[in-house]
């Protein structure tokens, strides 16, 4: 199995539980983990931090998450970051997938737990188990 | 020119006196009608004074009714103005403007016809006479071009401001005005300048006054302005009556009088039921008028009160749901042995009752959510061409984790026969209806359950058949989906259905409990189900779903303990067009909703 502490992942999300939750689960898998609370945070961290994966929250304070894949898209550096997109609600797929192509999945929130979590963040990072 | 004033002056005097009566007799309470009627009769007296005054023998008579018919102007130009702040809508800010009004026009007008300020004297001329003006005359022509002002720039406001159909009755009575207005303007301040100091023009600039009258009158009756149309026909029936009654006794002869005096009770009696009538319709006009803004009041107040519904139920979701998010992850973290280490057998009994009620929360909500936006039709269905075995074995995947921890058996088994199994429909709306009918099957069947979907191809007719035994829904009650969910669900599109059929060897279902599985909030409750937890509402959100795809959606069991399949039909993609037909015509009568 790789070493998964090579794989930086972001979380974005300004639910502190929610937030926890997956950083605790994740970070038993073995992944490095890192959070922010809102979206312009989020766009700093990921230019600075070039993570592998970013876990985006889209109801956030200061830049949804669709402001946020939206920056990422106009800058070369950033611009090819896989993102997952997390929300609340079921029934907004529609705005999802209307929004941006660029994600490469989006998680319910309330429809999965944390373990349901790892196996799609491992296709994502195009791990198999 | 004596000869024309004697036949036209008292004839327009008489005239807007007239309307100045109907209009004031039918609007007594109305300070707009009342404001009309003076404007009206200062336009009456003002052409009668100022025919009086040069027919007046003596100069001091020719001189006073000079001076009458300044007040008088001022009047007419004071009432001009002020209506236009009453009528045809109040203006809030009215009594700054109307009380100097009635003040300066009040004075100005005393001024003029009892002091030698404004029109000092006058001096005979060929043609009349002329007026010399006071040493006032300047205070009197700046005021009454101020008031003119005022009432000129409320005019530009109220057609800027006022709907079409108001601004449509308005424009003859502003008409007439109009002209009136700009006829002495032109006159008084470009003819009289050029051709002298003389005022042999003004008779002309006081016969426009008829233009008024003509098109105040047309306006009036055409559009009811003021009430007159009451009026109008009392006094045509009265004439009638009056008529009547001067045959009756015209006639020497008995049977004449006999004759004449029954038509005249006739015409009494058909005339007082015409007038009661017109009388009735008035009113009823009124009401009608009135309710019709009432409900464009309500509308607008329910269309602000269902918006905020909506926002609402959008908020409160997602409130409820993120902290139930937390509760439902960290209890299943709980039970994650990579996780937490639960060594107390009690412990992990009450953590997984947390769980579970935590999982039913979420499912609650959701589901309550999309019952709601699916009877608002609010739900956005977004249909392309899907491949339905790809479709099925990414659900069947996706369902490996919940497979595993109930130790059952998921298998897929597509069509052979089925050429191209392709759909036109909503990929996450159709992963919703198979993902509950397999968690259906896992839920209601004995340990070890074995799930197996497969896909067919099945005929419209026995599609209709074997649906219409196997369920009955309220979709179609009334305060139901009707209004939403179409009537064309009716229809099965194309000779032939794509099936997707899941089936499991649980609990079974008898006849009684297939009609009642897709109502709303319908629960089977039986021991074997004592301890299954739902809603009530996801086989009901399956059923609408399938209808708004116009596929059918049923269920089949031989009965007790003998197994259900559950059977979901949807029209193949080669007859998009007429789907995308149908929803167009769904969408556009909710939208006339």
């Amino acid at each position: 199995m790789a070493d998964l502490a090579q794989y930086r992942i972001l979380i974005a999300d300004d639910e502190v539980l929610v937030k926890t939750m997956y950083v605790e689960r994740l970070k038993a898998e073995g992944f490095t983990v890192e959070t922010v609370g809102d979206g312009e945070e989020a766009l700093a961290k990921i230019k600075s931090w070039q993570p592998n994966l970013v876990l985006l929250d889209i109801m956030m304070p200061k830049m949804n998450g669709f402001e946020v894949m939206d920056a990422l898209k106009k800058d070369a550096k950033v611009k090819d970051t896989k993102v997952i997109l997390l929300t609340a609600l079921s029934g907004t797929e529609h705005k999802i997938k209307g929004a941006t192509t660029n994600a490469l999945d989006y998680i319910i929130k309330s429809d999965i737990v944390p373990d349901e979590l790892v196996p799609k963040i491992k296709a994502a990072l195009g791990l198999s188990e | 020119m004596l000869q024309f004033d004697l036949l036209f002056a008292p004839l327009i005097a008489f005239s807007s006196m007239a309307i100045a009566a109907i209009v004031l007799i039918n609007n007594r309470k109305d300070s707009s009608g009342r404001t009309f009627a003076l404007l009206s009769t200062s336009i009456g007296l003002w052409i009668l004074t100022a025919f009086l005054s040069d027919l007046a023998l003596f100069k001091n008579y020719s001189l006073l009714l000079n001076r009458i018919v300044t007040g008088e102007v001022a009047i007419f130009i004071g009432s001009f103005s002020y209506l236009l702040y009453v009528f045809p809508i109040q203006s809030k800010r009215r009594n700054i403007v109307i009380w100097p009004i009635v003040i300066i026009t009040t004075l100005l007008s005393l001024v003029s016809i009892f002091s030698n300020g404004i029109v000092k004297t006058i001096t005979y001329e060929t043609w009349g006479t002329s007026l010399v003006y006071g040493n006032w005359y300047w205070l009197y022509a700046v005021m009454m071009s101020l008031i003119l002002v005022l009432g000129l720039v409320r005019i530009i406001y109220i057609l800027w401001k006022l709907d079409h159909d108001t601004k449509v009755k308005m424009i003859p009575l502003f008409t007439g005005l109009g002209v009136f207005l700009l006829a002495n303007i032109i006159i008084y301040t470009i003819v009289r300048p050029l051709v002298g100091s003389s005022d042999q023009y003004y008779r002309l600039a006081n016969y426009s006054s008829l233009v008024f009258i003509v098109f105040a009158a047309y306006g009036i009756i055409k559009y009811r302005l003021f009430h007159v149309k009451l009026i109008i026909s009392q006094i045509a029936i009265s004439i009638i009556v009056i008529a009547i009654f001067v045959q009756v006794f015209a006639h020497p002869t008995v049977i004449y009088i006999v004759i004449n005096s029954i038509i005249l009770i006739g015409v009494i009696a058909g005339g007082s039921l015409l007038i009661r009538s017109i009388k009735l319709e008035i009113e009823r006009d009124e009401l009608i008028r009135k309710a019709n803004r009432q409900l464009k009041r309500e509308k607008e107040a329910l269309a602000e009160i269902d918006a905020m519904k909506t926002e609402f139920i959008s908020i409160a979701s997602h409130e409820l749901l993120t902290p139930v998010a937390a509760i439902k992850g960290f209890l299943s973290m709980t039970l994650t042995p990579k996780m937490v280490k639960l060594t107390d057998p009690k412990a992990k009994e009450y953590v997984t009752n947390a769980f579970d009620a935590s999982n039913r929360v979420a499912n609650l909500v959701n589901d309550l959510l999309n019952v709601s936006r699916i009877e608002q039709n609010r739900i956005v269905i977004q249909k392309k061409v899907i491949n339905i075995n790809d479709l099925i074995e990414s659900i069947v995947d996706e369902f490996q984790f919940r497979v595993q921890e109930a130790h059952a058996r998921l298998v897929f088994k597509p069509s052979a026969s089925i050429k191209s199994p392709e759909v036109y429909a909503d990929e996450a709306k159709i992963k919703e209806v198979v993902g509950n009918l397999i968690s259906n099957a896992i839920k209601y069947s004995p340990p070890k359950p074995v799930i197996t979907v497969t896909t067919f191809s099945m005929s419209s007719d026995i599609i209709k058949q074997r649906s219409e035994i196997g369920s009955e829904s309220d979709l179609h009650k009334e305060g139901s989906l009707i209004n939403t969910v179409n009537t064309s669900a009716s229809n099965i599109i194309g000779d032939h259905q794509l099936v997707i059929s899941v089936k499991d060897n649980g609990l079974g279902l008898t006849t009684a409990e297939k009609k009642k599985l897709f109502q709303k909030f319908s629960r089977i409750l039986n021991e074997d189900r004592a301890n299954i937890t739902g809603t009530g509402l996801g086989l009901y959100i399956c059923k609408a779903l399938a209808e708004l795809h116009y596929g059918r959606i049923w269920a089949e069991s031989a009965g007790h303990h003998k197994g259900s399949t559950f059977i979901l039909t949807l029209p193949y993609a080669k007859h998009e067009s007429e789907i995308v037909e149908l929803d167009n015509a769904r969408q556009s009568k909710a939208q006339v909703k």
